[in-house]
């Protein structure tokens, strides 16, 4: 009897041992071990219909007059991932990050996967994929821009694209340094910052460097071209105003915290959100500070100019008006969501998605909201 | 204030921001900069380690007196526990103090990860979330991330794929578990520790498969630094080197004198009344400090007031 107690005892102390290697093992593979990108794509509006990438990675077609949903379809993920038992959250989505594009009927987006799908409204397959086999390109981050027949981006990986509008690749810019940034492109030349402190001005011809600009941090915002002028903000705290021929500097301004948003320039000013809570408002010709809005919370969602206004949305989600005209500001109504995505407007409303997956229109001068539908 | 603004406060944000200015000053090298981290933090908690690796020491040389109290109260088990207890006390003891450096890790653990994720700009909603965490009075953290992901042959965001670090990592595991197994008589209790020989080095390898490199750095490095410090305080232990071919002799820390092994400890010792053997909690340790781990019996006294030991320690040296 001795013998088999100890035995026993023996069992179930291997076993308890066993028991807790096991919990380690599926707690350290259930918490997910590496942080899961969920997505933000702003809305891109095209006539009555805005499209959007969603948060379960669906782009999604809404009609923006009556809110109803258009159209919907899920992106192919073609790589998954997770913990080691499979209980963890794997990318069973693509999140999207930046705004769609349309073009001729035709919508692209970019997904995290590092693959551009173009999509002809109203089909549940895309139409197009690049790379179209499965060696992705680096996690795709900002948004895409449609000029021409070209389609414009960068991915994390440290390249600029160029696509036809079949999705062929025009030319490549690699940069060794990692993209999160939207490009923008103004006449024959595409700007793109970069986290290795760099903007650089590319031909659209055929991806050659024009000239490059080295701040005193990263740049994850997307340039304003406005005239001869590019503004782009960095994570040094400074938002630089540099000729779009030469890429010399001609002012530069300071926050207090990164310019993570694109800033809108409208009337001889640039209305400029830090991650400090403020909205600076300066003049595109010396730099000079105005005024200044202190929102309270950071902005990381880039502002949309709606008329005379400009819509600013905090990360706390509080949307606010400024005057152009007058440059006052109003609180116009608060959608107790965060909101990290940019804002689109049409017809007097402006466009927000939330980080709940929400999508709501807000009237500009009365501040009146509807949902729209998205799910 | 929520415990997770508690948290962010005191740890993790002063945590990110040292982190990135250090690396500023370490050739932008985060790598180097986590092996600093690694190194002071060791050295903030040194005197936890030594008191840890003192009470290990001790638990061996005390290894005679239990095996005596099994044997003498086989048959009943609550006296034993008493009777254990009470030694642990005499001694000035806590058998479960070397739990202290383990627990007190943990949150350094959580919070190096989670500035992993931040620092090195793995998720742009985590990267986004830094800019909370930067000393506006700081300037220079704002233009130094993200910080450099590549290491040697690591992206210290990613998991090794060679799986290279995930080896290291558990071998330096079982090294340190090997020098610090406490050579027991009793069988059971040698089983156990068998087990945890083998399962944390294999936990800690999964881990390691799993986790972003840059934390299997810091338990690579804090490994490596407790090997040496517990060579340094008590010799080689449990481990059998290869090159030598027998365990090496625990040395004595006056003589340098290797001192008898631990495995002739189940039938060594004749049990003495505590009072001639200076076992009185306060009293009689002075003289047993640093006896050397292969004393035959008796426990050795962890002292209390260390102060006054360091002071010895500087006049003996």
């Amino acid at each position: 009897v001795r013998i088999w107690c100890s035995k026993i005892g023996q069992f179930w102390r291997w076993l308890w041992v066993i028991a807790l290697l096991l919990v380690g093992l599926v707690f350290t593979s259930c918490i997910g071990t590496q942080a899961v990108p969920r997505g933000w794509s702003g809305g891109t509006i095209e006539g009555n219909t805005l499209y959007l990438g969603t948060m379960d990675g669906r782009l999604v077609a809404v009609d923006i007059t009556d809110g109803s949903r258009l159209w919907s379809t899920k992106l192919a993920v073609y790589a998954t991932s997770g913990g080691a038992f499979g209980c963890s959250q794997g990318t069973t989505s693509v999140a999207i990050y930046g705004s769609p594009a349309v073009s001729d009927n035709v919508v692209y987006v970019g997904g995290y996967n590092g693959k551009v799908y173009a999509y002809i409204p109203g089909e549940d397959e895309p139409d197009r994929i690049y790379p179209p086999s499965d060696n992705r390109t680096g996690a795709i981050v900002g948004g895409l821009v449609t000029a021409g027949d070209r389609v414009y981006f960068a991915t994390a990986g440290g390249t600029v694209y160029a696509l036809n509008d079949r999705l062929q690749k025009q030319w490549t810019f690699f940069t060794k340094e990692k993209i999160w940034s939207t490009p923008a492109v103004a006449g024959d030349t595409v700007f793109i910052g970069t986290f290795g402190d760099k903007l650089y001005a590319l031909n659209t011809d055929d991806g050659t460097k024009k000239w490059e600009f080295t701040a005193g941090g990263a740049i994850v915002a997307t340039p304003v071209v406005d005239g001869n002028t590019v503004y782009i903000g960095s994570f040094d705290r400074y938002l630089y105003a540099l000729d779009t021929a030469t890429g010399s500097l001609k002012w530069k301004f300071m926050a207090k915290n990164w310019f993570w948003a694109k800033p809108v320039v409208y009337n001889g000013l640039i209305y400029a959100p830090s991650l400090d809570g403020k909205v600076y408002v300066l003049s595109t010709d010396n730099g000079e500070r105005v005024t200044e809005f202190d929102l309270n919370s950071p902005i990381s969602s880039s502002p949309v100019l709606a008329g005379d206004l400009v819509v600013v949305a905090t990360e706390e989600g509080v949307l606010y008006t400024i005057d152009t005209k007058t440059n006052e500001m109003k609180r116009l109504t608060s959608l107790e969501e965060k909101v990290f995505a940019s804002l689109s407007a049409s017809q007097g409303s402006v466009y927000i998605h939330t980080a709940n997956d929400a999508l709501y229109a807000v009237d500009t001068v009365t501040g009146k909201r509807r949902n729209l539908t998205i799910k | 204030l929520d415990i997770g603004a508690i948290w962010d406060l005191i740890i993790l944000s002063p945590l990110i921001n040292v982190l990135i200015m250090l690396s500023h000053y370490l050739f932008n090298s985060f790598g180097l900069t986590i092996i600093v981290l690694t190194i002071v933090i060791r050295a903030a908690m040194y005197p936890l380690t030594r008191r840890q690796l003192r009470a290990t020491k001790a638990m061996q040389s005390m290894q005679s007196q239990i095996a005596e109290l099994q044997k003498k109260y086989a048959k009943d088990r609550q006296k034993l526990v008493e009777e254990q207890r009470k030694l642990y006390r005499q001694s000035g003891m806590n058998p479960l103090g070397c739990l202290g450096p383990m627990l007190i890790q943990f949150p350094v653990w959580f919070a190096l990860y989670q500035t992993i994720m931040r620092v090195l700009a793995v998720s742009p909603e985590d990267f986004l979330g830094l800019s909370k965490h930067l000393y506006t009075s700081w300037p220079l953290v704002f233009s130094q991330v993200p910080l450099e992901n590549r290491f040697l042959w690591l992206d210290l965001a990613a998991p090794d794929q060679w799986l290279i670090l995930p080896i290291l990592v558990a071998g330096s595991f079982w090294v340190q578990q090997k020098m610090s197994t406490v050579a027991s008589s009793d069988p059971r209790q040698q089983q156990t520790s068998q087990m945890m020989l083998w399962m944390m080095p294999a936990m800690f390898f999964f881990l390691t498969v799993s986790f972003p490199s840059g934390l299997a750095v810091y338990w690579l490095v804090t490994n490596i630094i407790s090997i040496a410090m517990q060579y340094f305080i008590t010799g080689w232990g449990g481990l059998t080197l290869p090159w030598v071919g027998k365990k090496p002799a625990v040395r004595d820390r006056k003589t340098k004198e290797p001192v008898a092994q631990l495995k002739a400890a189940p039938t060594v010792a004749e049990p003495k009344p505590a009072k001639e053997e200076g076992l009185e909690h306060g009293k009689s340790g002075d003289a047993r400090e640093d006896s050397g781990g292969g004393r035959p019996a008796g426990p050795p006294p962890i002292r209390r007031k260390s102060g006054r030991g360091r002071s010895q320690r500087h006049k003996r040296r």
